[in-house]
């Protein structure tokens, strides 16, 4: 069982790290076009 | 005992704090409508989705609460995560529940409730939501200041201080930009708070070695460290209502759900469900890890404090060096900011989307339904402050969070079920549920309080009365739309 919860930690912290840095890229991008669309939303 | 240093680690949570709250600010001008204020004006992708679920769901209680867990328990102490991950995909991939609720573009769960079972269970509905949800909520500052207190070395005294501080702050830009403010500060939490999470995980995996924690956890516990079925350190009974509770909060915890109905279309919300499954197992293994972690340490060089649940911010507080420390406080204010934003918005767009629906019926301008968003928002935070100076807390935290959450959980899971897929389910039968469901972990916690029925509370357990009101609250509804006379075979005599 200890390997198992060792392997188990590793994977999670692994999809973890690709989350974070997909997220933190992408995630501004979105951010910012969810902005640009309301300020467009106000403009016309 | 702490390496916290005020120069530098407490120059890396100013700036942190200064770059949340000027983002926070700044894009509250976009605010145009009600809609805007309270669901971001439904644009949230599946990226900004997943940041700012993670980023609410997981709060500086979630940490304390499920380090707490690792702590007494070791690896089974994950099996809350393991339940929501595996529900939470489930729901994702069948869109179970949550795919009705998103086509019918409802802003709040009880608003979906009015076309089957009327105006009355829709309010009723909104009161237990609000209720259950204030509870859950109402420890929340009092943890976050407790753990901030201690990881500073600060002495008790501050704690009141600290809580003010946090809720002030939150608020601010809570009020002023509503959803939109939360998107945006969720954005930058999730990013700061994983930094701060995973460099501390690592940290206490190179420090401690893996066979020197695990080997400890098998001295002191046993196998039961690593298996919640054995033995019953952990038990059957609370196994059993991790997946209940998983199931209801993940259909009906306002918090959660807002990110579908905020999503662009359904298949994005079924999309952000799937893709965040994993961070609820995170959300535990990681505190878990950490507790695990103080557990070691505290046993071999001693000065375990008093209450189990301060094992965290002491562990941290001595094992981690100046600067990591910053980050991961600021990683975990930003949790904790995330988390009460959310949390605020969601009872404030239940209070005013369903409670005082009958007042407004929708008729206010959108200024003036801002307006009142606002103060409600605020008046949250005023009672937040207020429940978290003198609820003394009794038992483990993630109990008192399981009980107060199964106020609502209980009765708002089954009558969503039974609205998208038993056609026979009528006003009735949700009322008996919400009824049901609100008394039974009420009279609970009631019961824990008073000396004279505290006893009693100890033998029946936490586990056995959240248990039971899940399943009462279904025989109440079968029971409820079953006694209910048909009309149409009324008429027919």
């Amino acid at each position: 069982m200890k390997i198992f919860w060792l392997i188990a930690l590793i994977l999670v912290l692994l999809w973890y790290i690709i989350v974070t840095v997909l997220v933190a890229w992408r995630g501004f991008k979105s951010l910012r076009t969810i902005l640009n669309d309301l300020a467009d939303d106000q403009n016309s | 005992m702490t390496n916290f240093s005020w120069l530098l680690d407490g120059s890396i949570i100013a700036l942190y704090i200064v770059a949340t709250l000027t983002a926070g600010l700044m894009v509250r001008k976009y605010i145009k409508g009600v809609d805007d204020y309270l669901l971001a004006g439904r644009k949230v992708d599946i990226y900004l989705g997943i940041a700012s679920l993670a980023a609410t769901e997981f709060g500086i209680v979630t940490c304390m609460a499920n380090a707490e867990l690792g702590y007494k328990y070791g690896f089974a102490g994950t099996t809350p995560g393991i339940a929501l991950f595996l529900v939470m995909f489930l729901i994702g991939q069948t869109g179970f529940c949550i795919k009705p609720l998103r086509d019918k573009g409802v802003t709040t769960i009880p608003e979906f409730f009015e076309d089957k079972f009327g105006k009355k269970v829709r309010w009723a509905s909104g009161v237990v939501i609000v209720l259950g949800g204030l509870l859950n909520m109402g420890v929340f500052l009092r943890m976050g200041g407790d753990f901030l207190t201690t990881i500073f070395g600060l002495p008790d005294g501050y704690l009141e201080a600290m809580m003010t501080i946090i809720l002030a702050i939150v608020a601010l830009y809570t009020i002023l930009g509503g959803m939109l403010s939360v998107l945006v500060t969720d954005y930058m939490q999730f990013v700061v708070m994983s930094i701060g999470l995973l460099i501390a995980t690592f940290l206490v995996l190179f420090n401690f070695e893996w066979s020197s924690i695990t080997g400890q956890l098998a001295e002191s516990y046993g196998a039961a460290a690593f298996n919640p079925f054995i033995g019953d350190t952990y038990g059957l009974d609370r196994i059993v209502l991790d997946v209940l509770l998983a199931l209801a909060s993940i259909l009906t915890w306002q918090t959660t759900i807002t990110r579908v109905l905020a999503a662009k279309d359904t298949a994005t919300g079924q999309r952000i469900y799937r893709a965040t499954s994993p961070f609820f197992l995170i959300r535990f293994m990681i505190p878990a890890f950490l507790g695990i972690g103080a557990f070691y340490y505290f046993t071999n060089f001693g000065g375990a404090p008093d209450r189990e649940i301060m094992a965290l911010p002491n562990f941290l507080a001595i094992v981690l060096p100046t600067g990591i420390l910053g980050l991961l406080i600021a990683g975990m204010l930003a949790a904790d900011m995330s988390t009460n934003s959310s949390y605020m918005l969601a009872w404030s767009s239940v209070i005013y989307n369903d409670i005082m629906e009958p007042i407004h019926k929708k008729q206010w301008s959108d200024k003036r339904s801002i307006r009142v968003n606002r103060m409600l928002v605020a008046l949250i935070g005023i009672f937040l402050l207020l429940y978290g100076l003198w609820y003394p807390l009794k038992g483990d935290l993630w109990v008192y969070l399981q009980v107060t959450g199964t106020i609502y959980l209980s009765s708002m899971c089954t009558i969503l079920i039974a609205a998208c897929y038993w056609d026979k389910a009528n006003n009735w039968g949700a009322i008996g549920a919400i009824i049901v469901g609100c008394v039974i972990p009420i009279s609970y916690l009631i019961l824990q309080q008073v000396p004279s029925t505290q006893q009693w509370a100890e033998q029946i357990g936490p586990y056995k009365s959240a248990i039971s009101a899940y399943i009462l609250t279904g025989v109440a509804m079968i029971i409820g739309s079953k006694l209910k006379p048909n009309p149409l075979k009324i008429n027919q005599t």
